[in-house]
């Protein structure tokens, strides 16, 4: 037995025995070649080829980790397209008769090298991705077509670099692990194990690449370990704590249509964060115990356009959400634009400090046509389910108060034109600016309910850009500061006797759980694969005690002392992390 | 031989996007200048005035390394030359419809 650290990027225990993923070396000689028109067309086709593949792993990508994660293969798209690229080679196959193989090479690190050169690390990086289209096209050249690799049992795959596509055309059925030299916790491939479900770790000792397949190892995700040849008790170890997560996920799971009681018998809603209308992700929340939809975020319809999209195609989009939800309440979330989202076609005026600019409703606003399409769309869809309307980046009453005449507007001309609406739709808003939430308890007369957008909220508080990763140990949603205003806004909204919840990232955290139910926090929006154990979380908590931490909490100074507060407190939620 | 006279138009503006032309501004020009059959180059003034980039291919564009507010030359040969300059530019003045 032999345990070697690495670094964990993906989380997760497995057992299986190692496969080492070897594409066969690219190995060819630079021949000379006696007709250039064959050996050209021979290129062009294998590009061809390599195009119809990318163009279907897109296709695949957007399907299952998401239009931003499939981003990386629309790079490798366009590099293929480029016609200089495809030119160089041509002349060099032309002009000194070689073989595509060794122009296609040379060309390409002649690019490399050119993009090396510049001082730039965005544009030095993709040289990562043009040797990746140039190594995908070299295989279909040589017949050695890494897409031949696979799996016929499960296994934990070793490998010096896996690009993005390698990953995804490996058998997510099989494949129970990740574990290369190269990457980082932000590489492609992270992401997409982490999108997956599938442990992954980097940073291997070279000599792992040489051990024989099927030889049985553990990787420990949590840790970031990887034992080779494991004894008995060391496997016997791991597959308790395997079994042990199992049952508690399959527990959470099973009990998740039941509601979220304390051990004192306080109600919590736990809702779903709901960003597209696929039926299949409408049905997947419903079946993980999603209450309700805490945040539509209608972006989607727009983001997904090419043009604005019209009042119809809005239309049809809400309906078919509010009908995947029957009679549970689905907080739509009006168009939230700006900062780091921007719609293409809306000719908007560059900002200087976007996030602080003219974004989501202020944006709406001044964008009158705009906001009213929505606004139309939501309230013909509203009697096909049971709608709240949301607006986002509010600072002021003045602002929901110009927001609830735009509805009233919108409701007067719909029932004018013969369009029966429900008499009463609920008007609530985030709560993502630190003014809004130290003013809390006045906004709280204009609405019905709040959501608290908490990785706005962190980063309006911290003053910390949340794009910017330079600065991501700053910026914590357990920081005491951001603790203590959605204590007021609590605060704010039930002295008015309204409802507030949360729909940020913080919400889903199982660490955070405690302290927002013990700070009185109405209703919890989160991911649709965390309300299992979410749920099982506020089952296993009381109230009172909830209260006693969060008060600890709020008098603490940094988000470290705040975890390790909870942990102390509830060691039973290591469990679920 | 017949001589063809080829219509060449030009622009020199400046890249004002956070970004330079990198990433998604980078994408968006090279898609726009494959809208239209004029040949397409580019320039980038302010770093290296010889360098001359293909404006239809994704490497050529990032090669000249366009950073936030570096002067760039566009230039256009053929029929709807003038049409390609016109998009273009309006396409870096809008700072790429964001």
């Amino acid at each position: 037995m032999e345990s070697l650290p690495v670094i964990s990027v993906s989380r997760g225990i497995s057992i299986a025995p190692i496969f080492q993923f070897r594409n066969t070396p690219l190995v060819y000689e630079r021949r000379l070649i006696e007709n250039p028109l064959v050996e050209w067309e021979r290129y062009r086709q294998a590009v061809q080829e390599s195009l119809n593949r990318l163009e279907q792993i897109y296709h695949q990508a957007v399907a299952e980790v998401g239009t931003d994660e499939a981003g990386i293969f629309h790079a490798h798209i366009s590099i293929l397209q480029d016609p200089d690229l495809n030119d160089s080679v041509k002349d060099r196959i032309y002009g000194e008769k070689i073989n595509a193989e060794s122009a296609l090479y040379e060309v390409s690190e002649e690019y490399c090298r050119m993009l090396e050169e510049i001082n730039d690390e965005y544009i030095r990086a993709r040289t990562t991705d043009l040797r990746d289209v140039r190594d995908g096209v070299l295989r279909i050249l040589l017949h050695v077509d890494g897409h031949h690799i696979k799996l016929t049992s499960p296994a934990i795959v070793v490998a010096r670099e896996l690009t993005p596509s390698e990953c995804l055309l490996l058998d997510r059925r099989l494949v129970r692990g990740f574990c290369t030299i190269e990457g980082g916790t932000t590489s492609h491939t992270a992401i997409l194990s982490r999108s997956l479900g599938i442990p992954a770790v980097v940073g291997i000792p070279e000599r792992l690449l040489s051990v024989p397949d099927g030889m049985l190892a553990i990787l420990d995700g949590y840790e970031g370990k990887i034992i080779l040849k494991p004894d008995q008790e060391t496997i016997q170890h791991y597959q308790g704590m395997q079994s042990r997560r199992q049952q508690i996920f399959e527990t959470a799971l099973r009990e998740t249509h039941r509601p979220a009681l304390t051990l004192d018998g306080h109600v919590v809603e736990v809702f779903a964060n709901i960003a597209n209308d696929n039926p299949q992700d409408l049905k997947e929340a419903v079946q993980n115990g999603a209450e309700g939809v805490g945040l539509l975020r209608t972006e989607f319809i727009y983001l997904d356009c090419e043009t604005l999209p019209d009042e119809e195609v809005q239309f049809y989009k809400y309906k078919s959400v509010l009908e995947a939800f029957g009679n549970r309440p689905v907080i739509l979330r009006t168009l939230d634009i700006g900062g780091d989202k921007q719609l293409p076609y809306l000719d908007l005026p560059y900002e200087l400090n976007p996030f602080l600019g003219v974004r989501g409703l202020r944006l709406c606003l001044r964008n009158l046509a705009l906001f009213k399409a929505q606004i139309r769309a939501a309230l013909r869809a509203a009697s096909y389910g049971n709608l709240y309307l949301m607006f986002p980046m509010v600072t002021k009453g003045a602002e929901i108060q110009a927001a609830k005449a735009v509805i009233a507007e919108c409701r007067a001309e719909l029932e004018a034109e013969g369009c029966s609406i429900p008499p009463r739709i609920p008007i609530g808003i985030m709560i993502e600016i630190p003014a809004a939430a130290l003013m809390a308890r006045h906004l709280a007369r204009e609405v019905d309910f709040f959501s608290i957008g908490t990785n706005d909220l962190t980063q309006y508080t911290l003053a910390v850009d949340r794009t910017n990763s330079a600065l991501t140990d700053l910026a914590s949603g357990f920081d005491p500061a951001v603790l203590n205003l959605i204590q007021a806004v609590i605060n704010g909204a039930h002295t008015q006797g309204k409802k507030t919840g949360i729909c940020g990232e913080l919400g889903g955290d199982p660490l955070a759980i405690p302290l927002l139910v013990g700070m009185g926090m109405d209703e919890l929006s989160m991911n649709a694969g965390e309300i299992p154990a979410a749920k099982q979380i506020i089952r296993q908590i009381s109230l009172k005690d909830a209260r006693l931490v969060s008060q600890q909490a709020l008098e603490l100074e940094t988000p470290e002392e705040v975890i390790a507060l909870v942990k102390s407190a509830f060691p039973f939620i290591e469990n679920y992390i | 031989m017949e001589m063809v006279e080829q219509q060449v138009f030009e622009q020199i503006i400046e890249v004002e996007h956070e970004h330079g032309l990198h990433a998604r501004p980078a994408d968006l020009f090279v898609r726009c200048s494959n809208q239209f059959s004029a040949s397409i180059y580019l320039y980038n003034l302010t770093r290296n005035s010889d360098k001359k980039a293909n404006a239809k291919g994704i490497l050529g564009v990032l090669s000249l390394g366009v950073r936030k507010g570096d002067l760039i030359k566009i230039v256009a040969e053929g029929e709807d030359g003038a049409q390609a300059i016109e998009a273009l530019t309006d396409l870096i003045r809008s700072n790429f419809q964001e």
